[in-house]
């Protein structure tokens, strides 16, 4: 153990500005390789980034089908969209009065800030049919012509409607 | 002296750099292998026999490395080779040396089904040691076996398993009198060692989803369930699907509207919360979205069918929905129904008839809006999170499920709640467990 001792410190006396230098070179070099690894890292991930979180671009109206309209027409603004295209749109009164049924008092609702008033009063369920071209390297969703339901909430104030969810837009045979 | 000094520091660098290179290569850093058909069944045996005058430790060697390399080239040509020459014919063949034989034969008969060839490959040995009590001496050896194979990957296959032989001393030399290995299903003590039925289980790994009987779904699943008879590939570990994990993460997560590790797409985000489910139920935790049970283009290339991982797809398919199995409903069903034993991902099937009637905890069900579901017409992931009755009978009064875009009201909305259509409109893909490198 003291020859251990002795060594190490006979070794840290005869350490000069020299080795130093040599040392702190390979430093340089060991972290620049590991930051290296870590960037390379991070590049992978970073491809996919963008469409990491990807939500409506949607213009809050008294007209519930113009929000939804804003929002499948707003697409176009994506960096994976080609093209799109909307066709028809209604409130659909029948998925209207089923979904509230659905959420009324539910777990969901009470997460979301949903009164029974709200979902009573102020929810309504828009259908679209609509044509989408997406670059499906760069986005997994579904295209060409497609059918979707949007449910929309409507602020006490303003009046306007919002979309606050949907179904997944499903083919259809035009 | 300082020229000593900096003579240690560069190679303590070089050590150091030398062992992140060996880390990323990870098992390829023996590149001096052999092919095994370079050598014809007379050169094994005469090693064999040249080895006689050797040492003994060297003899044992060759036995050990020849009987492996001679099985690896019985696989590529039967009738060419035979390890049988390197076995002690004086006794009776144990289970475990009955079992490794038929896992050669099933290899051989595997590919020969699957109308795979291995068009070269090369072996190395290391980590030899053996230890000598008169005439019994117990060995064991690490084999890394590269090999190209036409499964249809760019890749090489890459393989390193130790073996433990045991081996008794004739007249004529060592010879083997027991061979095990430590693949991790040999590992468990309630392996149960028997020759393999090469031809009932070949038969049954490539008809399983062609023989499909939707009436037998769940027996049909049983029998997918098979053991693991050292199917030949990267050494892939099973990783438990405990659905219990898959429904508490159903539970913490249905009413997500943004997601710190796996993100929202407020347009599409039924399978991506499918997914979620049964990451967590492969045992997925944590803030990576490439790290096992995912399986990333990192791992598999990004042509590869298995690519299982948020926001990347794969090149493989033509019907690109296809390409985006983590993201998209028909992706995902795809992935399942191609699973298998020997690639790495969630393995199962889809099914997509009397998905309901037979929906169990843990299942990802989907349905088609146009009524016939098929892994190119389903449009919308639901996860299951409870069912009553009894399977085979069930009802969508009978499910329970949680769900993104249009969510479920809570972790167990019953599915007839959910969605106004009839059973035969719902697939159901099964997640049996993973298998990872």
């Amino acid at each position: 153990m003291n020859t251990i001792k002795r060594t190490i410190v006979k070794l840290f006396r005869r350490i000069n500005k020299y080795h130093m230098t040599i040392l702190a070179l390979v430093l340089v070099i060991l972290v620049a390789y590991m930051l290296g690894t870590v960037q390379n890292e991070i590049k992978h991930t970073e491809i996919h980034k963008p469409y990491f979180n990807d939500y409506w671009i949607q213009q809050a109206s008294i007209d519930p089908k113009e929000t939804v309209r804003s929002a499948l027409e707003n697409q176009i603004e994506k960096e994976y969209t080609l093209s799109i295209e909307v066709k028809e749109i209604w409130i659909d009164e029948e998925e209207t009065k089923r979904n509230i049924k659905r959420y009324l008092g539910s777990e969901l609702a009470e997460k979301r800030g949903w009164t029974d008033e709200d979902l009573r009063e102020r929810f309504i369920v828009v259908r679209a049919k609509y044509y989408a071209d997406y670059d499906d390297k760069k986005i997994f969703y579904t295209d060409g012509h497609l059918e979707q339901y949007f449910y929309l909430m409507q602020d006490k104030k303003n009046k306007k409607w919002i979309i606050v969810d949907n179904t997944s837009a499903y083919d259809v045979i035009e | 002296m300082k020229k000593r000094l900096i003579l240690v520091v560069l190679l303590l660098t070089l050590i150091f750099s030398g062992n992140a290179m060996v880390m990323e290569v990870d098992g390829e850093e023996n590149i001096n292998g052999f092919d095994t058909l370079s050598f014809s069944q007379d050169d094994y045996q005469n090693i064999l026999i040249n080895s006689e005058k050797m040492s003994e430790d060297n003899q044992i060697r060759n036995i050990c490395e020849s009987f492996i390399a001679s099985s690896r080239a019985y696989v590529r040509k039967p009738s060419d080779y035979s390890n049988s020459v390197y076995l002690d014919k004086n006794r009776t063949m144990t289970a475990q040396v009955e079992y490794r034989l038929s896992e050669y034969d099933y290899l051989n008969s595997l590919y020969n089904a699957l109308d795979w060839k291995i068009t070269s490959d090369s072996i190395v040995f290391d980590k030899f040691s053996v230890e000598i009590n008169n005439d019994n001496a117990y060995a064991s050896i690490v084999e890394s076996y590269t090999y190209d194979i036409t499964d249809g990957f760019k890749d090489n296959s890459f393989r390193r398993r130790e073996y433990t032989f045991t081996l008794f001393k004739r007249d004529k030399g060592w010879r083997i009198t027991n061979v095990t290995t430590n693949d991790p299903w040999e590992s468990n003590k309630d392996f149960n060692y028997e020759a393999i039925d090469v031809e009932s289980v070949v038969l049954t790994q490539v008809n399983q989803k062609s023989s499909f009987n939707p009436i037998l779904q769940n027996d049909i699943i049983h029998s997918k369930d098979l053991p693991l008879y050292g199917i030949e590939s990267d050494p892939l570990y099973v990783w438990n699907y405990d659905t219990d994990d898959a429904v508490d993460y159903a539970e913490d997560h249905y009413d997500d509207t943004l997601n710190s590790v796996f993100g929202f797409s407020s347009g599409v985000n039924c399978q991506n919360f499918a997914s979620q489910c049964v990451w967590a139920g492969l045992g997925g935790s944590g803030s990576s979205t490439t790290a096992a049970p995912a399986v990333p283009t990192q791992s598999v290339g990004s042509d590869a069918w298995n690519v299982w991982s948020r926001n990347q797809s794969t090149t493989y398919y033509t019907y690109t929905p296809h390409n985006w199995a983590w993201d998209n409903v028909k992706g995902f069903a795809k992935l399942m129904e191609r699973s298998t034993q020997i690639t790495e991902g969630p393995y199962g099937d889809t099914y997509y008839s009397n998905a309901i009637e037979y929906a169990q905890v843990g299942n990802v069900l989907s349905y088609d809006t146009g009524g016939s579901p098929a892994a190119d017409t389903v449009d919308h992931a639901m996860f299951v999170t409870e069912v009553s009755g009894t399977s085979g009978s069930r009802t969508t009064s009978e499910v329970k499920i949680a769900c993104h875009t249009s969510p479920s009201n809570s972790a167990y909305e019953t599915l007839s709640s959910y969605a106004s259509y009839s059973s035969s409109y719902f697939a159901r893909s099964v997640i049996l467990r993973g298998y990872y490198q």
